[in-house]
């Protein structure tokens, strides 16, 4: 009898009940891909940013944008790729607002990273330790594994040197726009990204390339 | 440097590299110094390779961060006749 039931539902209501169904469970997918979605830019905005409610604030008027726009937007990007693209022009115009020009100090944390570079070379310049070569992850998972330390590594950057290497490595600011943004000379700029560049590589190759051979 | 750049100093042009054109000088002195210099091209690899997961990582896919199944329930979604 239940299965009468089931299969052939109640009359006139056939036709309805499994195109709402359709429409709420559709709605309940496309919320969870929000919600998905959502993480995803509050991770790249607050490294891209470096503090919680600014980023938290962008996000959230990404999203409004996102959901405003569904209807106009149809496939080509997915959805993930579209938010992304607006969230960046959103922290690129925040970088590029006159009340975000005074914010670069370097600090105490910053100016460390000179020991790290340093630690890397003999007086005369040349390397302390051999510097392998990384192997080219082998698999889907492996690559999904190497951005996840990479992500590790980016959020272990001091504050003011990952700002700058996101502005110019995320959001593609040339090096004299950056300068000049936050004030300080093209000499300093290119040594902000070298020390950023090189904390990567070592860090990359500690907690991945090392740990990949001695787990 | 007369003629010669330590490593440490062509670490910073390959870095330089990354965001601008080089002198002409230094153009050819980093080429005939990774001509030999194993450790540096490999840290050259690195710079790049840090490079491009770092654009991956913030323009890629999302299948390859989340779930795999994720996408497909969206795209099944999608093309359900509404």
């Amino acid at each position: 009898m239940k299965s009468f039931e089931d299969s052939t539902g109640g009359g006139s209501a056939v036709s309805a009940r499994p195109a709402a169904a359709a429409a709420a469970a559709a709605t309940k997918s496309q919320d969870a891909e929000l919600a998905a979605l959502r993480q995803r830019l509050l991770r790249h905005a607050r490294l891209a940013i470096r503090d919680h409610a600014q980023a938290e604030d962008l996000v959230q008027d990404t999203l409004i944008a996102v959901v405003e726009q569904r209807t106009v937007h149809r496939g080509e990007a997915s959805l993930s790729t579209w938010g992304i693209a607006i969230l960046k022009n959103k922290v690129a115009d925040w970088y590029r607002s006159p009340a975000q020009r005074r914010m670069v100090q370097l600090g105490a944390q910053d100016e460390s990273l000179e020991d790290t570079v340093d630690a890397l070379y003999r007086a005369n310049g040349v390397y302390v330790d051999p510097v392998p070569a990384w192997q080219q992850p082998e698999n889907r998972e492996e690559q999904r594994q190497m951005l996840s330390v990479l992500e590790q590594c980016l959020g272990g950057l001091p504050q003011q040197t990952g700002r700058v290497f996101m502005m110019r490595e995320w959001l593609g600011f040339e090096t004299n726009e950056i300068c000049e943004r936050l004030k300080v000379s093209a000499e300093n700029c290119r040594t902000i990204l070298h020390r950023a560049r090189t904390a990567l590589r070592v860090c990359m190759q500690h907690r991945w390339i090392d740990a990949k051979v001695n787990p | 440097m007369n003629g010669r750049h330590s490593c440490r100093r062509v670490a910073e042009l390959l870095s330089q590299r990354l965001d601008e054109p080089l002198g002409r000088f230094d153009t050819i002195l980093l080429r005939l110094h990774l001509a030999i210099c194993r450790n540096c091209q490999h840290v050259e690899k690195q710079l790049e390779g840090v490079k491009s997961l770092t654009a991956a990582l913030f323009e890629g896919d999302a299948d390859l961060e989340d779930e795999p199944k994720k996408p497909m329930a969206h795209e099944a979604g999608d093309r359900r006749p509404g």
